[in-house]
């Protein structure tokens, strides 16, 4: 059996999301990863491996999913962050033999990422991307392209009719995110420098939205733009804290009394001295 | 499981929370593929062909020991996406609300419900149940007593919180976790930013009462996700 060929993009990816950097700690509230937790998903775009076994290994799980199919993007679910393992096996091969893709990586914590395989099934690659789930410019969404697609040259993806979207991608790379104004694109994917249009298809995408879209097909299986949600979030967000009391059942007393009186007299003291020196104006002026 | 994976599972909460329990600890429920049942896999006989596996034909191979075994989290798909809320009910400190619409305020600051015995739900937010967080907000209390979210802080990780929404749908969430924050360092990016799946955010004041500026000082907000989300459900 050939070995297995590694092809770790975490770099490039690390690159992509650098230009689009937002200096944002994730976005992961805990609701999903929680403390030395990252999130992982999976998706499987080789077209002539139709099933196969994925295995991953991170420091707390052991985990094999059975005849992963051709398009599938599974869920994020949350890992121990640290070194972790990504094979994949043809549906059914012994778990002891070669795989046919291993990639090995590092999950930061609070970080998510998408390990996908790609490329002809005699030529099968991994990917470790990084995600980046960070808020959008308000009323934004971000989008990203990934050319998973064979067999086709250097491309540009544009909007129909539009402004140029990514210029020369190739395969197997991923862009960074790009911020777009919500709303329905048809977008072309075109030989690199104002060539053929190869492939069409829509992008739809709401305020607020994380949006991957991968360039997939060859080897039988037809071209086209395969868009997939990565995050939502809100269209808008509040200024500051949420203003949800009155204080009614606020104890009058709370802890020591002490920097209670002078929170208390305070705007007493305050509207007093106005009053005063209001009153020393008017004196003045008389 | 050939075709388990092509086949969607309906979309209805209650069958993908079963669903969830049964890739979890459901791992061990496929009793005779897991984990457990032996380190090595099948009795030795004639080689098997399928070893080397197959791109073509679903085949699963036999568990490697100490592997859980499952189908790949699915996306969940949310039911009936986008109808908006219209109640919320949670069992555990007995709310039962119907639920107003807020938005933003002219200062940029989120309303309030203007009863403090009602939550409100953030329209500038996705709707529960549709990816992304929503947004959930009520009083901690009135000037004069308790209001709608007057025991939220009571809530503990695991416990329950019902949405029904217009079309008649009612979805069930499960608190992840709580967490208070000075409204001072509000982490906007953390409660309203994107998220990978359907996911609820409750929120009221804590902390200390602010008698000159009429404001508690904090905010507590509870974290919850769709029942039906593997990836909560992971957590372990």
């Amino acid at each position: 059996m050939r070995r297995p060929r590694i092809a770790v993009l975490a770099a490039a990816a690390v690159v992509a999301a650098a230009v689009v950097a937002v200096p944002a700690v994730p976005a992961v509230a805990g609701a999903q990863a929680g403390p030395g937790r990252a999130m992982v998903r999976v998706a499987h775009f080789s077209p002539d491996a139709s099933y196969v076994d994925v295995y991953m290994v991170s420091l707390n799980r052991r985990q094999l999913f059975p005849n992963v199919f051709y398009k599938s993007v599974s869920a994020y679910w949350a890992v121990a962050a640290g070194p972790f393992t990504y094979e994949v096996r043809a549906a059914g091969a012994a778990p002891e033999s070669e795989p046919v893709i291993q990639v090995k990586g590092n999950l930061t914590a609070g970080r998510s990422y998408t390990v996908a395989a790609v490329g002809r099934r005699d030529q099968l690659q991994g990917l470790l991307l990084r995600d980046d789930l960070a808020p959008t410019a308000p009323g934004k969404a971000k989008v990203r392209f990934l050319d998973a697609a064979l067999d086709l040259p250097a491309v540009d993806i544009a909007v129909a009719g539009g402004p140029v979207l990514e210029s020369r991608l190739a395969y197997p790379e991923p862009t960074g995110y790009r911020q777009l104004d919500s709303g329905r694109y048809r977008v072309e994917v075109r030989r690199a420098g104002a060539g053929a249009v190869l492939v069409k298809g829509t992008v739809a995408v709401r305020p607020g939205t994380v949006t991957s879209v991968a360039l997939l097909g060859g080897a039988g299986e037809p071209r086209e733009l395969y868009a997939f949600s990565d995050a939502a979030g809100s269209r808008a967000a509040p200024a500051g804290g949420i203003r949800t009391g009155a204080g009614g059942t606020a104890p009058s007393s709370r802890g020591p009394t002490a920097p209670v009186l002078p929170v208390l007299l305070s705007p007493i003291l305050v509207v007093a001295a106005g009053v005063a020196v209001g009153a020393a104006r008017r004196r003045a002026r008389a | 499981m050939p075709g388990g994976n092509r086949t969607r599972r309906p979309a209805l909460a209650l069958l993908a929370a079963a669903a969830l329990v049964f890739a979890l600890g459901g791992c061990a429920g496929r009793s005779s593929k897991t984990a457990g049942s032996g380190a090595q896999p099948l009795a030795p006989g004639p080689a098997r062909p399928a070893a080397a596996g197959n791109f073509d034909v679903p085949a699963t191979p036999p568990t490697p020991p100490g592997f859980e075994v499952g189908d790949l989290p699915g996306q969940v798909a949310p039911p009936g996406a986008g109808s908006p809320p219209v109640r919320l009910v949670i069992p555990a400190i007995e709310v039962a609300t119907r639920l107003v619409r807020l938005g933003l305020e002219a200062d940029g600051g989120m309303a309030v419900p203007a009863d403090y015995g009602r939550a409100g739900w953030f329209v500038e937010g996705p709707a529960p149940g549709q990816v992304g967080p929503a947004v959930i907000a009520g009083h901690v209390d009135s000037r004069t007593g308790p209001a709608v979210f007057h025991r939220l802080r009571e809530l503990r990780p695991g416990q329950a919180v019902l949405v029904e929404r217009a079309d008649g749908t009612r979805l069930r969430f499960v608190v992840e976790q709580a967490r208070s924050y000075p409204k001072a360092s509000f982490p906007t990016a953390d409660v309203f930013g994107p998220v990978p799946s359907a996911a609820l955010r409750l929120i009221t004041c804590a902390g200390d009462f602010d008698r000159a500026r009429g404001s508690y000082r904090d905010n507590l907000v509870v974290f919850a996700g769709l029942a039906a989300s593997v990836g909560a459900g992971n957590r372990g």
